[in-house]
Parts: structure tokens; sequence; C-alpha cells
């Protein structure tokens, strides 16, 4: 039943991202169910909706949906009629700006939304004391500028602002849960971007011949493929676990470092590979291994969570087991 | 499952342990105490645990045991370790020849579990030889057929704890030896046996946990065959499941224990975090597939080729862990003469083993490569 439920649910998503080339706006979202879904079976929604995405390397706002539903779930005020425009921040910082006792200052981050002019943003933001909270922006006087970068089919856009007025600061506890929420859905959409990889790979290693026989024959080849679905098997187990009962920030902080470091690891692997075909853009790997390289950073890479985690582990004075079968 | 009333409800083995753990010191066979003291608290230990009513969760009660499945099993290894027990040494050979005993031959297994977990007997694995490692179905140890029973000539390497076991299960050919996995018969063989000589092992442990095993001319009585004559390879790739679930799973929850240890010892070190990062993603890797892998094996599941890449994901905690000890304790391990930098040595080089024995991990990742990826079939055997 549950495995028929989930069958359908992907085979419906992926049709659904297969008919948007220009990636998935919100109502689409709202069409197909995914909101309905998402109350009743979270995980179920969120990760075949962003492996499905991940696999068509598609651009997308579905991590604002992701994340502003996981917010209102919780009890955020938020409206997801008129949804603001989440600001992500780039790697190596967790904020995109400050806020002190008046308005928001020194904004400058990313966004996803495909709305022209979003009429408010949620940022999170720095307080004086180091902490971070998060935000509901105005969006009067915010600049948005469209970023190129790494891969140009994610259609960014840079969000700056000197200073913006605050309409609602939520407090620190949802900017956490903004930042799991995100990684857990990029947890997601890196599996299915690095599965992508290694299915142009096995199919390029299997017909092109060298030497005399098919290139996948080799086993130094092989081995490289091999190491991808490893990688791929480890981090998409701690990402299912990620949604069994409370997921505590580690859970979610190693799902996304080990999700980052199979798409390193496909990217790296694939492309070896693939050989001069990976380097042309007629050869379905280019698109994927742009994306790739944006992802895997993206809300931070896989050393650097895993450092993180290990810096928490240290403070703890204990490294957490994840679930386990305990009575 | 729960027929009538008496249903027996598994005690908290993490609450129970951790309120006795200090009682039990003595017989707690630490990483750091040397191996035949282990073993000898080992046997204390798990008899003392099964008399208590923990040990034998997991095994159904025609064997001995409680009832319950795999999953008892594994939530006792996890909360032994994080309640500050070594492993014992003797459940290793009992989730693999044990599951293989219940499922081929019912008999033995209620005459020989019971000695098992009541702490009085360990058993040994007989499959590798000098010529047969991961390439297994090469074996030459043979099995002559007589008028009541067999006879076993040939040599076994690689014997975990063999000078200390009573039982081997021995994997020996009876055919033709181009039968390759088609001639192969799984015994269960007394150690104790005439014709029998067990030479343990010095390795770069620093212990001598493997021996050697020579057979010359044992007999061994016809119900001591598991399975079926020439079924030998089925009831390893039986085998091989626990071996690459269970085994894994008690492994994270032995690394799970140094780690924190590491944390212990070393979280001051400069580089502590990131290196025990690094360490505890791969762990983490393990553990939450190891813990898939045996839900499915208490769901009667039967595992396919994926198992490998667990197999692979243990290669890689291992040394992961095993590394960041070896770093953060660079000292200790270079120049420490105390147990316990002579117990980190010896757990990395045990490291080593891991992505070696139980089929190397190029192995394993032939059978990904092959039979999980469907990538073409390389010109060679096996």
């Amino acid at each position: 039943m549950a495995d028929e439920l989930e069958d359908e649910v992907r085979e419906a998503t992926r049709e659904l991202i297969a008919s948007k080339p220009d990636g998935l706006v919100w109502a689409d979202l709202e069409d197909m169910g995914w909101f309905d879904l998402v109350e009743e079976s979270p995980g179920l929604a969120v990760g075949a909706l962003f492996e499905g995405l991940g696999y068509a390397a598609s651009g997308s706002e579905a991590l604002d949906a992701a994340v502003l539903v996981e917010l209102t779930a919780a009890g955020a005020e938020l409206s997801l009629d008129v949804p603001p425009a989440v600001v992500y921040y780039p790697p190596g910082r967790h904020a995109v700006g400050s806020i002190g006792s008046g308005d928001a200052s020194q904004i400058d981050g990313i966004v996803l939304a495909r709305v022209e002019e979003p009429a408010t943003f949620l940022a999170p933001l720095s307080r004086e004391d180091g902490s971070t909270t998060l935000a509901v922006l105005d969006a009067s006087g915010v600049s948005l500028e469209p970023i190129s970068g790494v891969d140009p089919s994610l259609r960014l856009r840079r969000v700056r602002a000197q200073s913006a007025r605050v309409v609602h600061d939520l407090g620190v506890e949802y900017a956490a849960l903004l930042a799991k929420a995100a990684r857990r859905a990029v947890a997601h959409e890196s599996i299915g971007l690095a599965r992508a990889i290694l299915d142009v790979a096995v199919e390029h290693v299997t017909s092109r011949k060298q030497f005399g026989r098919a290139i996948g024959t080799y086993q130094a080849v092989q081995h490289r493929l091999t190491d991808i679905e490893v990688a791929l098997g480890g981090a998409a187990a701690v990402t299912a676990l990620s949604w069994e009962g409370e997921a505590d920030s580690v859970t979610v902080l190693t799902a996304k470092s080990l999700a980052a470091t199979a798409l390193d690891t496909a990217v790296r692997n694939g492309l070896q590979v693939c050989g001069g075909m990976g380097f042309t853009e007629e050869f379905p790997l280019a698109r994927l291994v742009r994306r790739a390289l944006f992802l895997s950073a993206f809300l931070g890479g896989g050393p650097q969570l895993a450092g993180a985690v290990g810096r928490s582990i240290v403070a703890a004075g204990k490294a957490p087991r994840l679930s386990g079968f305990a009575a | 499952m729960t027929e009538g009333l008496d249903v027996k409800t598994r005690p908290d083995f993490l609450a129970w342990l951790t309120e006795h753990a200090a009682e039990l010191a003595d017989i707690n066979p630490r990483p750091d105490d040397e191996l035949e003291t282990r073993v000898d608290k080992s046997f204390a230990l798990l008899g003392r645990l099964n008399a208590e009513g923990l040990a034998g969760w997991g095994w159904a009660e025609e064997f001995g045991g409680f009832g319950g499945d795999a999953t008892d099993r594994a939530a006792l290894y996890d909360a032994l370790t994080e309640a500050g027990f070594g492993m014992p040494e003797q459940v290793g050979a009992l989730e693999v020849l044990g599951s293989a005993l219940t499922a081929f031959a019912p008999e033995l297994a209620r005459r020989m579990l019971p000695a098992v977990l009541e702490g009085r007997e360990l058993w040994c694995q007989g499959f590798s030889e000098p010529e047969a490692g991961s390439d297994l179905a090469s074996l030459r140890t043979t099995a002559k057929q007589t008028a009541d029973g067999w006879i076993i000539d040939g040599q076994k390497v690689w014997t975990s704890l063999g000078h200390r076991s009573r039982w081997c299960g021995v994997l020996a050919r009876t055919g033709d030896p181009g039968g390759r996995h088609r001639t192969l018969t799984l015994f269960w063989v007394d150690l104790e046996s005439p014709g029998v000589t067990v030479r343990p092992l010095q390795t770069t442990t620093g212990e001598a946990e493997f021996s050697e095993v020579f057979f010359d001319g044992v007999v061994v009585p016809a119900d001591h065959v598991i399975g079926e004559v020439d079924g030998g390879w089925k009831v390893a790739m039986h085998l091989l499941q626990y071996e690459r679930g269970m085994w894994a799973w008690q492994r994270q929850a032995i690394m799970h224990a140094a780690l924190d240890d590491l944390v212990a010892t070393a979280g001051g070190h400069p580089t502590a975090g990131d290196t025990i990062g690094a360490a505890y993603v791969a762990l983490a890797a393990l553990r939450v597939r190891s813990r898939q892998t045996v839900a499915r094996l208490a769901a009667g599941e039967r595992l396919g080729p994926e198992v490998s890449i667990d197999k692979t994901l243990l290669s890689t905690a291992e040394h992961a862990v095993n590394d960041a000890i070896r770093a953060l304790r660079v000292n200790d391990f270079l120049f420490g003469d105390d147990a316990d930098s002579k117990r980190i040595r010896g757990e990395w080089y045990y490291s080593r083993a891991a992505s070696v024995y139980g089929g190397a991990v190029e192995v394993q990742k032939n059978i990904i490569a092959e039979h999980v990826l469907g990538l073409p079939r390389e010109d060679r055997r096996g």
C-alpha cells in the first residue's frame, strides 16, 4: 500500500516536472495537490519532489514551498497565499543581513523565487548577540538583480538593500527550522541529481568502446561508478531517516553533508569516465554538472557540514547514535 | 507471534546495563584487555546476561533464546557498547553460524546454540584458505563420504578465535574441484576431534586472534552437515547476509564507543571538530544504512547484491574512524606503551582488515558494478 502510493507520487511528480521545462512555480505545486500531500506525508512529498527535481536538474521555486510549509506547520505566521520570497545565504554565512532594534540592514543574499516583484522577503538575520533570527521584510527599497554564475539555468537573483523595514520578527527557532527544512530538501535534490549523473555515466561506459571492448568492462572504470552508488546508499539512508520522528539538527546536517559528498563524487567520477564527451555541451552531463556545483556547496558543502557536526559532538562530549532498535 | 497470554517483553537493555555496569566491571571485556582476558570475560558476561534474561533475545525459544528477531539482537549489541561494555567475543561467529544453523540445520541448532548463549562455548568460521581468500569457491579442503559420515582433510586460515573455539563451521569440497561453488558443503566440526591442529597467527594488531586450522583425517558424523550435500554455497550465501548485515551493525556499535572515547581523550585538539566530524558522518552513513538492512533481515527479506554497499560503507567507516583516532592521538599512537595506546594501534590495524575480510572491498565493488549498476561483465572468473 505505502509502496504503491510512493510509486504513484513519484511518477506523478516526474510527469509534472517533465511537462514544465522552464521549472516549477508555486501554482504548479498547487495544481498537483502537493500542498495537501505534504500535510499528510511530508517525507514522501518533499522526498519525491526534490529527488525528481534533482534528477531533471530542473529550476524551481519549490524550495521556498518546502521551507514555508515546514515553518507554517510549526506555527510561524506566514501567508502561503501570498508567500514571501525566501532569501538564502551564500556558502560560508548563516544570515543575509543584520537586525538591531529597528530596521534590518546590510541585506545581501539570493532568492530562487520566480515571482517578478515579491511583496515581502523572508530573511535569516544576525542579531547583535550573535544569534540568527528569521524576519519578514518589506520589499520596498530592496533591489533584485539576475545572477548568471555557475549555473544560469537556476535563474538566481541577488537581493540587496542598505536597509529594509521589518514586518515581523519570527524568532531564532524559525531561523534554525528554515536551515533544517532547506538542507533536508536540498539533500533529496542532491541525491536525485547524483543519481542522474550516475545514470548518464553508466549509459556512456556501456556503449562507448575502446581497445575493442566497452569501457564499462574495465574494473577501474566500474569502481569509479560504484563509489557513487555506495556514497548514495549512505546519503539516502540518512536523508530518509531525517523524516522519522523529530529531526534533530545532527541528522539533517549529516544527511546534507553525505548528499553533498555523494554529489561531489558523482561529478568527479562521472566527468572522468565520460571522457571527452563530458566536456561537450551536447552531452547530457554538462547541465547536470553545473547544477551539481551549485547544489553541493549551497547551504554548506560536505566537509564543512561534517565539521559543524564534529564541533557539536565535541561540545556535547558524545557522538549521537542516529536511531536504532531501542524498545 | 503473540499467541497465548505468556508473551514476554524485551527488557530495556540500555537501562539494565547502565544500572549494572559497575557491578559487572570485572567481567566486562574491555577493548584494552588482552585477547585471552577478553575471551574469558566474554564467557562470563554472556552467561550472566543470559541468566538475567538479556542475551538470548533475537533467538527463537526452540533454540534456547527468548524469542524476537535480528532487531532485538541488534539492540543488545548497541546497548552494550553504549553502556561501556566491550562486545562479547562470541557474537561475531554466533550471528553468522547461528543464523546458518537455525535456517539449515535446526536440530543441530537446538543442541548447539544454548552453549554459546549461556557463555560456555565459542564458535569459529572455517571458510578462507591459503589459496582461497576473496575467491572462496576455489577452496581445496576436502570431505570424503564414509559409511557413517565424512572425513575432512585440508587447511583453513584467518579463523577468528580458532584457538578458543569448540566448534567450527567448515566449508569443504565434496565433489569435483571444477564444480567450484557447486561442489561445496558446510560441516559442523568439533575442534576437539583427533586430527585437528590449531595454530594461532600473530598479526600486526599485536594479537593472535586468527588461527590456522589443519584437518588431517578428521571424522565428522553424517548429521553434522549444514544444509544439503553440495549445497554449501547456498548456505554460505545465506550466512553472508548476516556477515555483511549484522557484522556491520556490531562494528558500527563498537566504533561509536571508540569515537566517544576519542571525544573524551582528544576533544581539545585544535582540529578535533573537523577530524571527528569527518569520521562521524562516515560512521552515521554505515549505521543508518545497516539499520535498514537489519530491519530487512528481521522481516525475512532476502538480501541481494546491494548488501555489498553496506560492506563497502563499513570499510570506509573503519578507515575514517581509526584514521581520526590516529591523527588526534598521534603521540599515543607512535610512542605509547600503555594498554590504551596498544589498543588504538591494534584497532587501527584491524580497521585495515575490514576492507579485506569477508570479501575484499574490490570484490564488493565488482559485485555492485555488475549486479547493482548492471555494468558489462569483465572477462574474469568469480
